[in-house]
């Protein structure tokens, strides 16, 4: 426990040294997360069942001025007996006038439209498989960067990022049954690992387009994507993205890389104050593999569904179903979760997921087809 | 005799300039809803059976068509949803993004009771609605218009309804929200009113859900800033994403 304390003390004094040049402190917002997550499952079959716990805390520390506002998150997760430290968010950001605004620092890049699947995210993957289904916010991904914002009008503005690669999110980790120290962001700050793009956000008879570009060091690629959304009659929201990834290097598009994400969502609020949100979504790799292959990745084939319905029949309580799909081999992971809000800003899950369908399925890549996972999950934010 | 004749004249036009028809009072009483520019906090306690929720908010509108909504504390701190008169741009800060929504998202619950067309609609009521002036009443202290509005389109969340308009103040301190059908969905009390500058506003305002029982939405103006002209970017992706 001597390591825990020893990065809590660094991460303190780093914290200190941040905010000392800002002597008015009230002029500080806090806000501070607490998470404590159990999952039980057996996802392999040599290994059988699994408990894993996790806990983390991360206080969001905010200083905002009119043309100013530097955000400091550090974060502290315990997953079995490892620790992890490091910042969820630290940045500074400043408006230059109304020509541009720069943002410096560790920041999320949320590119593109889509909550599972999304073409447009240039700097991380199109898909979220083998994330867990019980999170709530599947795309909240952030990297160090150097960001330039340049507004051209109301809704409509240039971005211009350069950001490290795609290294783990922790600074340290501490395996405390052994007290050996690692750090973890490894070669993401190295130059042939830099990533850069730039977006284009407009609106174009009534539908919002992006177009981005952006290259990847650590990939040697350069992708491009094209993103369009909006809304039919007052009733559902959707989006339409594409992307494809080009090598310099050896001057070809790699066209098993060529993806489209799609999806569209309708929210409804009866006149009882019950709420009904249906969500489906889709990847497809036109050249992916439409059969089922011992040896490909989750993101080698053809095709993807993702779908969710939440029903919130009291204020208190919400149901949600969340299903992902591959049309390939008909697999798909099924998970079903209750919420409960007893009190405000406290938030309980308990989720069951299961794979179903095919012996070596296509998604997720678990090697036992009958795997179920337990979840219980709970956060509070003051 | 000359004297006589003013007099029949004054008496003549006296009903004309006194009786104002049920446009003329609505349209008033939208106009006393509608700001140049105003940045006004508020509290919104929502309740029903199962508890009580409170949201701390910053408000911001322009005229009819443009409003900014900043939540202040709580889970959704730091959440910003500006709303135009056709779309709902949404910020979630944990993702620093910006969502655009133009479907039905517009049409639901920004909290509780209270929706965001509750918040600001580009269009008046009298573009919106057919009025008849019904009676006249005393409500909670306040001499009133009793007025009935029943849609002019289709798609409105409430097509049928009933205002209570104060007549010194041309303030709505009642109102009914009723399906097609004539079935009670909603009810509005209003009071507490100030005035600032020329306008009259209601600086408390529940909503009480008529289906459910114990269900209301509370929202309590503690802040009101109608001098300080807004930044012209305040209502623009850009300020939304800072």
């Amino acid at each position: 426990m001597s390591y825990i304390y020893r990065y809590l003390s660094l991460l303190s004094c780093m914290m200190i040294l941040i905010i000392f040049p800002h002597r008015s402190l009230e002029a500080w917002e806090l806000q501070t997360r607490l998470e404590a997550d159990a999952f039980i499952q057996n996802r392999t079959p040599d290994l059988g069942w699994q408990v894993v716990g996790l806990v983390s805390a991360r206080m969001a520390i905010t200083h905002r001025t009119a043309q100013m506002r530097v955000e400091v998150t550090p974060e502290f997760t315990q997953i079995g007996l490892t620790s992890n430290f490091g910042f969820y968010r630290a940045f500074w950001r400043a408006n230059f006038g109304s020509h541009f605004r720069m943002t410096l620092g560790k920041a999320p890049i949320t590119w593109g439209r889509g909550y599972y699947y999304n073409t447009g995210d240039l700097f991380f993957s199109a898909s979220s498989s083998g994330i867990t289904l019980s999170s709530d916010n599947f795309r909240d991904n952030a990297r160090w960067l150097l960001n330039f914002y340049i507004p051209l009008g109301r809704f409509s503005y240039i971005e211009v990022v350069g950001a490290t690669g795609s290294g783990a999110g922790s600074i340290v980790s501490i395996d405390n049954t052994t007290g050996s120290v690692t750090p973890m962001q490894g070669d993401s700050f190295h130059y042939r690992n830099l990533a850069g793009g730039i977006r284009a956000q407009f609106q174009w008879l009534g539908v919002q387009t992006e177009l981005a570009t952006a290259y990847l060091g650590e990939k040697e690629s350069l992708r491009h994507a094209l993103t369009l959304s909006g809304g039919i009659a007052q009733t559902l929201d959707w989006y339409l993205g594409a992307r494809y990834d080009w090598n310099p290097q050896q001057q070809i598009a790699t066209k098993e890389k060529f993806e489209l994400s799609m999806g569209f969502s309708l929210p409804w609020t009866f006149q009882n104050r019950q709420r009904l949100t249906v969500a489906l979504e889709s990847i497809i790799r036109p050249f992916g593999k439409w059969q089922r292959y011992a040896d490909a990745g989750v993101e080698d084939y053809g095709a993807e569904i993702f779908a969710q319905l939440t029903y919130q029949p009291i204020s208190i309580m919400s149901l949600t179903t969340r299903v992902v799909f591959s049309p390939v081999d008909l697999s798909s992971y099924i998970f079903g979760e209750v919420a409960f809000y007893p009190i405000q800003d406290l938030s309980i899950f308990l989720g069951v997921g299961a794979q179903v369908g095919s012996s070596e399925p296509a998604i997720f890549q678990q090697s036992n087809p009958n795997s179920i996972s337990v979840y219980l999950r709970s956060t509070y934010t003051f | 005799m000359k004297y006589l004749y003013y007099l029949l004249f004054l008496i003549a036009c006296t009903p004309a300039v006194m009786a104002q028809t049920a446009q003329e009072i609505v349209d008033r009483a939208d106009a006393n809803a509608s700001f140049d520019h105003a940045t006004m906090q508020a509290t919104i306690t929502s309740t029903d059976a199962f508890g009580t929720k409170v949201y701390e908010t910053q408000i911001q509108q322009s005229g009819r068509d443009d409003s900014l909504i900043v939540f202040l504390a709580g889970e959704n701190k730091g959440q910003k949803i500006l709303r135009t008169p056709n779309e709902l741009f949404v910020y979630y800060p944990d993702a620093d993004n910006v969502v655009r929504l133009k479907g039905a998202a517009l049409r639901q619950s920004a909290f509780g009771d209270v929706s965001y067309e509750d918040l600001a609609n580009s269009k008046t009521r009298s573009d919106r609605f057919n009025l008849t002036l019904v009676s006249t009443e005393n409500v909670d202290g306040f001499t009133t218009w009793v007025i009935d509005l029943v849609a002019k389109n289709k798609g409105e969340s409430y097509p049928k309804q009933r205002l209570w308009i104060d007549q010194a103040t041309y303030t709505i301190v009642r109102a009914e929200y009723r399906s097609d059908s004539g079935k009670l969905l909603r009810e509005l009390r209003a009071n507490d009113i100030v005035k600032r500058g020329n306008q009259f506003i209601a600086t408390q305002l529940t909503f009480q859900d008529a289906t459910k029982k114990n269900s209301s939405s509370t929202l309590r103006i503690t802040k009101i800033d109608l001098d300080t002209p807004l930044p012209t970017n305040t209502f623009t992706v850009a300020n939304l994403s800072f």
